[in-house]
């Protein structure tokens, strides 16, 4: 699937006077933002799934006794 | 059929663009998938190189592969199998999900949106950095309507989802991130597609996860992005 991205990121040359001139700003909040999400969502998400986590009580259904 | 001729049809192109990408892709597999080896940067930083070369512009280059481009709505649709596949987990998981998602998503738009500010960059450039972590097609439609630029927001999504598929796993690894639903949907919610392409060869649950984020950031960026650029402006 990953080729789909190729036309689009070839887009990239299109911007080249963009890139020239801003190319920190672009760069440091791709790579930033990238590292922020990355890390934001897989520990929330693990916070959440140990806070979710309670111990599971099973309760059983007596059967009708059998005669 | 003369040389001229083939340069004017899609056939060259889509032969050059799939060549190119076989090429990274035996390389990515001979690295072990190293980070700097991933397929889509080495076939993006090729075909610029050669465009550039060659004196085309990448207007005519995307005008002939347009078909490569077309399939990329259907495969995104297509995500949604792995996912149903897992449906059973997803269920059981459902709070740390939108929770992630949620803080993830907000945590990278405004951590570009406030370096595009401290930088002193204008709207238009912050808009189109804000909708990085959206599916390409959907971050185009949401570029357009808080006043960034779709082509733009493209290039952008683009970049951001190759960056993520080279070196998201590496960074979960080493910061001992192992959990298929903490992967797989980091992965997604950061690098959407490319993202989720990536983390499925670890696993189909761990994609399954992805596919998931990525479909939540898309869904909750198209309804909280324009209303908080409406809120701000």
């Amino acid at each position: 699937m990953a080729i789909l991205f190729v036309p689009v990121g070839v887009g990239a040359m299109s911007y080249s006077s963009l890139f020239a001139s801003a190319w920190p700003v672009i760069v440091l909040a791709i790579v930033v933002g990238s590292v922020a999400t990355l890390l934001t969502a897989a520990f929330v998400t693990r916070f959440l799934t140990a806070w979710t986590a309670s111990p599971v009580t099973v309760v059983e259904e007596r059967q009708p006794a059998s005669r | 059929m003369s040389l001229t001729d083939l340069s004017s049809t899609p056939l060259l192109y889509l032969g050059l663009t799939f060549a190119i990408y076989a090429i990274a892709a035996e390389i990515s597999r001979r690295s072990r998938s190293h980070p700097l080896a991933n397929p889509v940067l080495l076939s993006v930083c090729c075909l610029v190189a050669l465009l550039w070369l060659a004196r085309l512009d990448y207007e005519h280059y995307f005008a002939n592969v347009q078909l490569i481009h077309f399939l990329l709505g259907p495969a995104t649709v297509a995500l949604a199998v792995p996912l149903f596949r897992q449906r059973q987990k997803v269920r059981q998981a459902a709070l740390p999900i939108v929770g992630g998602v949620i803080c993830g998503s907000a945590a990278g738009v405004l951590t570009a949106v406030a370096i595009c500010a401290v930088a002193g960059i204008d709207v238009a450039l912050t808009a189109s950095l804000s909708t990085k972590s959206i599916t390409a097609p959907v971050a185009m439609g949401i570029a357009e309507q808080i006043g960034g630029a779709p082509s733009l927001a493209a290039v952008f999504a683009v970049l951001t989802g190759m960056m993520g598929a080279a070196f998201g796993p590496w960074l979960l690894t080493k910061c001992r991130v192992r959990s298929s639903l903490e992967r797989g949907l980091a992965m997604g919610t950061t690098s959407h597609g490319q993202g989720t392409a990536r983390i499925l060869q670890e696993s189909e649950e761990a994609g399954a996860f992805a596919g998931l984020g990525m479909g939540l950031t898309a869904l909750g960026m198209a309804v909280l992005l324009p209303l908080l650029v409406r809120l701000a402006f």
